[in-house]
């Protein structure tokens, strides 16, 4: 590892029109068909996905396309495109397979570069009519600690086999493709497990999990001599892990910064209604204080969540560093915002019907998936070259 | 090749079509840049950017606090290179052709920095309350004599301007300013006191907010350009807690004042300020820090490895916290940037970016306290350790100087999120 460079080019960090325009439309449709009485609804049932939802927004909007290239049918492999729409989908908290499908494993099969599982797999990711995941083993961000269980992989016959358990796989109950990054003697590869085969899917028990995060579903799965397709090289598996989640937690930033600041806008509103001692709390500075920071941290977030995309659609070499910088502001951004905003809203803030606790669950449970402060400070240390 | 044509005093083309057809591509200026900067200074011996532990300087002070004399041939040093930037035409490169500006876009200066920096000029950060403050406010609201009289004076340095605004009674509450100006036909003759005034020693003239009439105290100032070599001007040094003095009081006893350097309308002195201050958290927020290297990775990083803490988990959790703060910060930059490049102005979002500042300011504090331990309490003559005193004991002013961090979230609360303001005797709320 090296000290990165940073950018000689101007740095343009603008949304174009169309990116703008975009973004407008998802939030449009979200706004009307993922409203909070809506996502209460959901989150009480088994699948935990609206796909009536999913259904409009990829008919209406192709959200399912972004970040893919054209020659899979998707909108172009822009990964500014993704934080627009990352942004919206955090704002909302829409469930969706949006992100396990869309960002998680199209991520995965983007990172490991093999042409012909690319031309298999994206169209159909892209036109969404498949749901995926991506489980990235115990390398890589997610719950490196916890992740004691792996699955590993056998060569037999023609293909390859897994078997093994794979805890905290989002969506991991309902995703039709499975990508798993699973172990092969010492190094680490990456397959794809098709459950849409009925010989697949006998071989995989699925366990959905109690979650503090019901917007978005994590099971394990046991994988017992499942068949499993090899993508891209064996000895470039955590490579590829590595490439897929710094696209991950950048997409993932912008979906945090962007909950914050709904977080902040919805705090915010309530300050300047509520009246105590015959005026707005938010006219306080113990408030308006409170509020200040949270918006300094939110706009440091979504800035950096903005600038990663710019430095990987740039090919700029401090792309993983950015994207360590991003993850690590948009987590702390969150968590603050969420915390404070609820806390911003008194007693009404605590209520089962308030929303302030579903932003709150996401930001807590997206840390403790995905990794917190102190997990990305350490890699903003080690991609520094320390 | 597109050719320059328009020079100072000729007329100006109507069109902006026209305007656009005389501007020298991005190449033809670098042309440009790089034959002045070959026929005047010297060569930087340094080579590229690497930080090398233990070569050079190993000065690191947030506020310039250098021996008056010295600080003497410096400005003498400052003045003379940007008199030489101004005779090739090159001292105000984003400013209008009219007041000797070249009217190009920013990437153009900042093409003339990176060039500039492989060459030995001077720093010129004791310029920045000049050229970014007291220059923006002139360009915005001086009277046409006024225009033509101080802005290319600015930025070649024949004249280094300071800002006369805060006093020992109006400090966050600015608009409680006292020193007062008495019209007398085409003048006005001005008394009080100013105080905090950087530079004020070296500076030729200064932008000062005096009232001008009693009653609301935000409508009845005015701000005027001051000569501060004229009668009744006294400036006394101030010495701050880092023991150098880097500030100044001024005082003001019926110093005459022309009504042609007055800015803005009588009474309008609040909204001329407005411009100033705004441009003041821009210039200390910025990326710049005058080029000290202060915030430089690579330097941090020589360190942490110098002092053998480099693989301390505690020094890299601090160390990864100040970097994504700093890097954040630098994006936000560069998305406000990007704005105002797509024409939208500035706004009260700039206040964030001084308060980031002076937050990462207090983050390398207390980290470089941490790998110094002893050391940066005690001189033991080594090179690069307690000469990080001086930047430790300057770190609170950065949370008091250009709006203090409240003044800073007050603004940020009212202006940007839309919060109440506080219920106080003064409608002018925050600035």
């Amino acid at each position: 590892m090296t000290v990165s460079n940073q950018p000689m080019q101007s740095v343009d960090l603008i949304f174009s029109a169309d990116q703008e325009e975009f973004g407008a439309g998802v939030r449009r449709l979200l706004d009307s068909h993922s409203k909070s009485a809506d996502i209460r609804r959901v989150i009480e049932t088994a699948s935990g996905h609206d796909a009536e939802l999913w259904r409009r927004l990829v008919a209406q909007t192709g959200v399912a396309e972004i970040g893919i290239a054209e020659q899979y049918g998707g909108a172009g492999a822009s990964l500014t495109d993704v934080v627009v729409v990352c942004a919206e989908m955090g704002r909302s908290l829409a469930c969706t397979p949006f992100f396990a499908t869309t960002i998680l494993a199209a991520s995965a099969l983007i990172a490991a570069d093999d042409a012909a599982a690319q031309a298999d797999l994206l169209p159909s990711l892209a036109a969404g009519e498949v749901t995926a995941t991506f489980w990235p083993g115990a390398i890589g961000g997610m719950a490196a600690s916890a992740a004691s269980e792996t699955v590993r992989a056998e060569a037999a016959g023609d293909g390859w086999q897994l078997s093994g358990t794979a805890n905290f796989v989002i969506d991991g109950a309902t995703a039709e493709l499975l990508v798993v990054a699973a172990s092969v003697d010492q190094s680490v590869a990456l397959f794809v497990v098709d459950t849409r085969f009925p010989d697949v899917w006998a071989t995989v028990r699925r366990q959905p999990r109690a979650v503090m995060d019901a917007t978005r579903r994590v099971a394990g799965v046991d994988f017992g001599q499942t068949p499993g397709r090899l993508i891209g090289e064996v000895a470039f598996g955590a490579q590829y892990v590595g490439a897929a989640m710094n696209r991950v937690v950048t997409a993932l930033a912008a979906e945090q910064a962007a909950g914050a600041e709904r977080c902040l806008e919805q705090a915010v509103a309530y300050v300047k209604d509520r009246f105590q001692f015959g005026r707005p709390v938010g006219s306080f500075q113990a408030v308006k204080h409170r509020c200040a920071d949270i918006l300094l941290e939110v706009d440091a977030a979504s800035a950096a969540a903005q600038y990663a995309a710019w430095t990987a659609d740039n090919r700029v070499e401090e792309f993983p560093l950015a994207a360590a910088i991003a993850a690590e502001a948009a987590t702390e951004a969150y968590l603050f915002a969420s915390r404070e905003c609820l806390h911003l809203h008194g007693g009404i803030g605590f209520t089962w019907e308030h929303d302030s606790h579903l932003y709150f669950r996401r930001a807590r449970a997206t840390a403790a998936l995905f990794g917190d402060g102190s997990y990305y400070r350490e890699l903003v240390a080690q991609r520094f070259g320390l | 090749m597109r050719i320059l044509i328009c020079q100072v005093g000729k007329p100006l083309p109507s069109t902006p079509e026209v305007i656009v057809a005389m501007q020298p591509s991005l190449e033809e200026f670098e042309t440009e840049v790089r034959a002045f900067l070959q026929a005047y200074p010297e060569k930087r011996a340094r080579g590229g950017n690497d930080f090398l532990w233990g070569a050079g300087d190993d000065k690191v002070a947030l506020f310039d606090e250098i021996e008056p004399k010295a600080e003497l041939e410096h400005i003498a040093a400052v003045r003379q290179w940007r008199g030489s930037l101004a005779d090739a035409n090159l001292s105000w490169i984003t400013g209008p052709l009219e007041f000797g500006g070249r009217d190009l876009p920013r990437r153009y200066q900042r093409l003339l920095d990176t060039m500039s920096r492989d060459y030995e000029v001077p720093d010129s950060a004791k310029l920045t309350v000049s050229m970014g403050m007291v220059a923006p406010t002139i360009l915005a609201h001086g009277q046409q004599s006024a225009k033509e009289k101080y802005l290319r004076a600015i930025f070649a340095a024949d004249l280094i301007g300071c800002q006369l605004f805060s006093e020992p009674g109006a400090g966050s509450d600015l608009a409680g300013v006292r020193t007062h100006a008495v019209q007398f036909g085409d003048s006005w003759r001005v008394t009080g006191q100013k105080v905090w005034t950087s530079g004020a020693h070296f500076s030729d003239i200064g932008l000062l907010l005096c009232r001008t009439a009693d009653g609301p105290r935000h409508r009845n100032l005015t701000v005027f350009v001051i000569d501060m070599h004229a009668a009744g001007v006294d400036v006394r040094p101030l010495r701050q807690m880092t023991g150098g003095a880097a500030f100044n009081e001024v005082f003001l006893e019926d110093v005459v004042v022309s009504d042609a350097d007055r800015l803005g309308s009588v009474h309008d002195g609040w909204r001329v300020a407005l411009t100033t201050l705004l441009n003041e958290r821009a210039a200390i927020g910025g990326a710049g820090m005058g080029g000290s290297g202060l915030l430089s990775s690579k330097r941090l990083l020589a360190m942490l490895r110098h002092f053998g803490v480099d693989q301390d988990p505690l020094i890299r959790q601090q160390f990864g916290r100040l970097m994504v703060g700093l890097r954040s910060a630098q994006a936000s930059r560069y998305r406000a940037e990007a704005k105002i490049r797509a024409g939208k102005a500035p706004g009260p979002e700039l206040s964030l970016s001084k308060l980031a500042l002076a937050q990462n300011l207090q983050r390398l504090s207390d980290l470089v306290a941490q790998i110094l331990g002893p050391k940066l309490a005690v001189d033991t003559d080594e090179w690069g350790a307690y000469s990080w005193s001086t930047f430790v004991l300057g770190v609170p002013g950065y949370r008091i100087g250009g709006g203090t961090d409240e003044i800073l979230r007050n603004i940020i609360a009212e202006r940007v999120l839309g919060l109440p303001r506080e219920l106080t005797e003064s409608a002018g709320g925050s600035v």
